[in-house]
């Protein structure tokens, strides 16, 4: 009885002490997954993958609707008839600002390691940035960006939505300083070599992609004149060329190539086939093109609709009148390394070459022009057909004006950036120098969407600065101009 | 059950059954009608999930009486399972064409301990009192081992070694820890008046700061007090008891997700030394989330008991709740953890049973209750007045589910018809037109609920039929959305042949309306009204009235019990769920769970038809 008594005050006391003992929480509430601190080089490859592979994914089905490359028969996708389902302009906006706090942390997070290659890892981050942010700006116009992604440092989740030209001025700043950092030559180890899947640590090639994405970004705003874009462009080029080395070959093209190895896996590796290429079909305007053309990318891109014959669908067909869809895209590219283009040496040839004919610059634009087109064929893995510029469609005509050649070099640029992101409908809503076929079913007066609207959610959680930039340009709709959208 | 909707409703089932192609087994679907979907008899066929557990609970307990008053008692328990989870994909299967393949080992253990010591005093005849002293103590963990590849080299070979690519490998650990001291105090005076209190004091793992190494305790009150009238005062014999209790109390607690509080960077797994920023903004701060209720309620019997009336008024604060709320994403984050504020929730509840026939061979009662109840928010933790706090969004960020100051919990916001001002839908090219901004849309929280039932006795037969339904609450239908879009109600049959006229207006160049007379195809027609986009139009009321349950018992006598040794042996049957009356346009409204605090997301996105359960009831006692 005696025994039993004490074991029983024994364990009483027993559990008293360990009910007031709380010594170990702490320990306890120690996240066992995760990590307090991060190094730069961790989240660069992540960063780089997601975003691209949200770009690739909105490309098939926003961009490439909008554009013409592809026609959808799915009876609730109506981008080829321009209506945009306001539940549809979430996606990037979610997709590229989580990134982007992951590509500013590269800055931050270099700067208080001060590891060997910081620097580098900063101008890295600088490019990044520019490169998102630009695309973030260009598809909704005035956006958060000064004050966007600080909603842990210092704790503000309501950011002010900024002017287009404000954000553009920065942008160049930030790509000044990523030229400057990346000169310094700081070199990251060897052993970081692996983290980066697009320049395996080549401070070189991050460098000439800051520039040639700098000269992207100035052409896209050089019909103002607020930012001196045209002056820049020729400093870039010509007066100060030795401090802004460009992309010089393919080999310094920036694409993430999939190897469909873990963990670069095409995004469409495990895909059906049906849920690829079931639903849409290429449109009339992309198989005439390239046929005309006489151009061999095709074979790789697209399906024959018959035996030895490409075809392509209305875009912007009527409501209840779903056509066929012809040749539809190539299976071949739900493996291909070459979804993951960012911005390439073909771009930027056409890029020159644009500058070239509205004179910012004195070089010679049927050259420029030729390399580009000989570099994206050969980039798919082509050979260039040897009449391909002989064709009255391809070649520079000596009575050609500057639009017949400005029209030339875009139509070759629309294929250069076939599967990047939106740069298609960028470069088409700034130029206007596509012929896009009219389509009877298309709404919003004909007129391609000007830009996508604020996402639904940003009514709710951040409403007094959406009130306010929506009022800025006449309520949050796809027709809303922004800042360097040329007049016409 | 969302992509089970896609196929056509008029199908036989026996098309579907050779789900493979000859000699394609594991390699190449038959999917008859739509090549979008996975054949159904694929899904329940060879998509498996196949699960190994063995879960343990064991319990101990003590008591010592030290003297008739005094008593202590000891308590542990432990409670843990290992669970083996597998799944395996065919090839060419919606997600995954070349296969999938994962295996998850997940070990939980939860242990209790808890000790009591108890003061009784009853020694005086008037004044009896007790005092209680007692602590606990909780620790859980969970551990999870995770690896899966969606790439296999060959069909139907379900392993890791038949991967194509690495394997993804992600585990999980998780620990959480509550201890409690608390103590109890309870007085009765000549057992008319009661009064009891209670005081605790908490502390949470989930709420140690790993930034600041600290915990800090959290304490939380009650009192409750009831009178027995009936004893207190001279009342008519006809009234048995009355009763009447009042009571305040607080319950607090840390939540049970570990790791709110701190920011860290989860690895990204695929990758080299991979790793992300959190898409989750912690709080350092985090506190704990408590809830004080004020009730006052009386119980009231009357004709030995035959009549029975218990009501109760209340009212309760639910202050910083733990909530995960989304954020602007452009705040570099998609979700944010925060304290909630402050919503009152305060209701009546009513209940009545009364036995209107008792005699020895049948007893007939009827019995009800009842219950309204409503939410209001009082304060919201952000420091601009005028931002709602988001609790969800509805099915892919369509609308928002919010606490707006001085609006009910829940209140459902989402896209609508565009109007006039007179409330005329405005249509363009035959087609309505909707909103651009979030319009109010309802609250999915119903305001009243009751319950109706009756029991029947007849010698050793009983019948018990239960009737319950709710008012006041609405909610968003994806499947009512789908399914007109794509025409298979029957709503969907006016203007098929000859297209429809809408009801409405159009704007005319001058900024008038005139009456709409474009005709347009009833297919666009109902894809643009029923659009999924549309919360408007795809939101009905969630009242609902049920037959919720029928039961027929029948006890066997007592001289065949004897010959069978048995010393009760009862038989039944019974059907839960019957019949429903409801306008609701998809199976059940009752799609989510709905409780009187209000986290429910308002959205019934593709639901399964809720089942009719009939069975019969065996009990046997020796």
């Amino acid at each position: 009885m005696k025994t039993k008594l004490k074991s029983i005050i024994l364990s009483t006391v027993a559990v008293f002490s360990l009910g007031s003992c709380t010594k170990d929480f702490v320990e306890i509430n120690t996240n066992p997954n995760e990590s307090a601190t991060v190094a730069p080089q961790a989240l660069l490859g992540p960063t780089l993958y997601k975003t691209i592979s949200a770009n690739i994914n909105r490309n098939l089905r926003v961009n490439n609707e909008l554009m013409q490359v592809t026609v959808t028969t799915n009876n609730n996708l109506e981008f080829h008839r321009y209506v945009v389902r306001a539940t549809e302009t979430e996606y990037m906006w979610r997709s590229w600002y989580v990134e982007l706090t992951n590509i500013r942390d590269i800055y931050k997070t270099a700067g208080e390691g001060q590891q060997p290659g910081f620097q580098s890892y900063q101008g890295i981050s600088r490019i990044l940035d520019v490169w998102v942010s630009s695309l973030l700006t260009d598809m909704y116009g005035d956006v958060p960006y000064f004050e966007s992604n600080l909603g842990y440092h210092e704790g503000n989740t309501t950011p002010v939505y900024d002017h287009q030209i404000d954000i553009y001025r920065d942008l160049f700043l930030k790509l000044e300083q990523a030229n400057e950092l990346l000169a310094s030559g700081d070199p990251i180890p060897a052993a970081n070599a692996e983290m980066d899947p697009l320049f395996q640590s080549d401070v070189l090639k991050w460098r000439k992609f800051a520039n040639s994405l700098y000269l992207r970004l100035l052409l896209r705003v050089s019909h103002k004149t607020e930012l001196d874009a045209v002056a820049k462009i020729k400093e870039i080029l010509e007066t100060k060329s030795s401090q802004y080395p460009i992309m010089e070959s393919h080999d310094d093209s920036a694409i993430l190539y999939f190897t469909n190895q873990q963990p670069y896996l095409n995004p469409y590796l495990n895909a059906r086939v049906i849920d690829f290429n079931g639903n849409k079909g290429y449109s009339e305007f992309f198989i005439n093109n390239m046929q005309e053309l006489g151009d061999p990318r095709l074979a790789i891109w697209a399906t024959e609709a018959t035996l030895g014959v490409y075809a392509g669908m209305q875009s912007g067909y009527a409501r209840g009148t779903t056509p066929e869809a012809q040749s539809t895209l190539h299976t071949g590219l739900m493996s291909d390394a070459r979804l993951g283009n960012i911005l390439n040496f073909a771009e930027l040839q056409f890029i020159l070459a644009e500058c070239a004919v509205r004179g910012f610059i004195s070089q010679d634009a049927q050259d420029l022009y030729n390399k580009g087109v000989i570099s994206s064929i050969e980039m798919w893995g082509q050979e260039v057909p040897e009449e391909y510029f002989e064709n009255p469609k391809v070649a520079f005509a000596t009575t050609d004006t500057d639009e017949d050649r400005l029209k030339k070099i875009h139509l070759q640029k629309y294929f250069a950036m076939l599967f990047t992101d939106f740069q298609q409908w960028y470069e088409y809503r700034r130029t206007k120098l596509l012929d896009l076929y009219p389509g009877p079913g298309m709404e919003n007066g004909g007129n391609i969407p000007i830009r996508l609207s604020y996402p639904l959610i940003t009514q709710s959680v951040n409403k007094h600065n959406y009130d306010e930039a929506s009022a800025r340009i006449g309520g949050n709709t796809i027709n809303g101009r922004m800042w360097w959208q040329p007049e016409n | 059950m969302y992509f089970v909707r896609g196929m056509t409703p008029n199908m036989d089932a026996a098309w579907f059954e050779d789900n493979w192609r000859p000699n394609r087994y594991g390699i190449e679907q038959t999917t008859p009608f739509s090549n979008l979907l996975d054949n159904p008899r694929t899904m329940s066929y060879d998509m498996i999930n196949s699960q190994r557990k063995n879960h343990l609970i064991g319990n101990l307990q003590a008591d010592y009486k030290f003297t008739d008053e005094f008593n202590l008692m000891v308590r542990g328990g432990i409670d843990f399972s290992y669970d083996q989870r597998k799944q395996a994909r065919p090839f060419d299967t919606y997600k995954y064409a070349r296969g999938y393949y994962r295996e998850q080992g997940i070990y939980s253990e939860e242990v209790n301990a808890e000790f009591l010591l108890t003061y009784n005093n009853n020694r005086h005849q008037d004044i009896k009192f007790g005092v209680n002293f007692g602590g606990s103590m909780l620790r859980n963990s969970y551990d999870r081992e995770d690896g899966y590849t969606n790439i296999l080299s060959t069909p139907n070979e379900y392993n890791f070694a038949n991967s194509a690519i690495a394997v993804t490998y992600n585990p999980q650990e998780e620990r959480y820890a509550v201890h409690s001291l608390y103590s109890l105090a309870n007085v009765s005076y000549k057992d008319v008046l009661f009064i009891d209190g209670t005081l605790r004091v908490d502390w949470a793992s989930t709420l140690a700061s790993p930034l600041r190494k600290e915990v800090k305790p959290f304490y939380y009150p009650s009192v409750n007090a009831s009178l027995m009238l009936s004893d207190l005062f001279e009342l008519p014999r006809t009234i048995s008891l009355w009763k009447f209790r009042a009571s305040a109390a607080g319950v607090g607690g840390g939540g049970k997700r570990p790791y709110l509080n701190m920011y860290t960077y989860p690895r990204e797994t695929n990758f080299p030394g991979g790793a992300r920023n959190p898409t989750a903004i912690p709080d350092e701060n985090l506190k704990f989330e408590r809830k004080i209720s004020y009730e006052i309620g009386t119980d009231f019997r009357m004709f030995q008991n035959r009549l029975r009336v218990d009501a109760t008024v209340y009212k309760a604060l639910n202050v910083d709740q733990i909530l995960e709320t989304p954020i602007d994403p452009a705040s570099g984050y998609r979700t944010q953890i925060i304290n909630g504020g402050k919503v009152s929730n305060r209701g009546i509840e009513i209940e009545v049973d009364g036995e209107i026939i008792r005699k020895e061979d049948f007893g007939w009662s009827l019995f009800g209750n009842y219950s309204a109840f409503d939410t209001k928010i009082e304060e919201l933790p952000l420091l601009d007045e005028e931002s709602p706090l988001v609790l969800s969004t509805i099915y892919g960020s369509r609308g928002t589910v919010e606490a707006r100051l001085g609006g009910r919990f829940g209140d459902m916001y989402g896209l609508g018809y565009l109007r006039t001002p007179d409330g005329q839908i405005i249509y363009s090219n035959g087609l309505p037109e909707f909103t651009e901004d979030l319009i109010h849309v309802g609250n999915p929280n119903p305001r009243q609920k009751f319950g109706i039932g009756t029991r029947l006795r007849y010698k050793d037969f009983r019948l018990n039929i239960l009737f319950d339904g709710q008012f006041g609450g609405v909610g968003y239908s994806l499947t009512h959305a789908v399914l007109m879009e794509e025409g298979k109600l029957k709503k969907t049959i006016p203007g098929r042949y000859n297209g429809i006229i809408g009801d409405g207006v159009v704007r005319n160049p001058d900024g008038s309306f005139s009456p709409n007379t474009t005709v347009a195809a009833a297919g666009d027609y109902y894809r643009r009204h029923f659009n999924r986009d549309n919360i408007e139009s795809n939101t009905f009321s969630t009242d609902f009235i049920k037959l919720r349950e029928v039961r027929l018992d029948y006890t066997l006598p007592q001289d065949l019990l004897k010959r069978l040794k048995a010393s009760k042996i009862n038989v039944g049957i019974y059907g839960r769920d019957l019949f429903m009356f409801t306008k609701w346009p998809a199976f059940d409204p009752e799609f989510g769970s709905l409780n009187a605090s209000g986290v429910e997301k308002g959205a019934e996105i593709a639901q399964f038809p809720s089942t009719r359960n009939i069975g019969i009831n065996l009990s046997l006692s020796f």
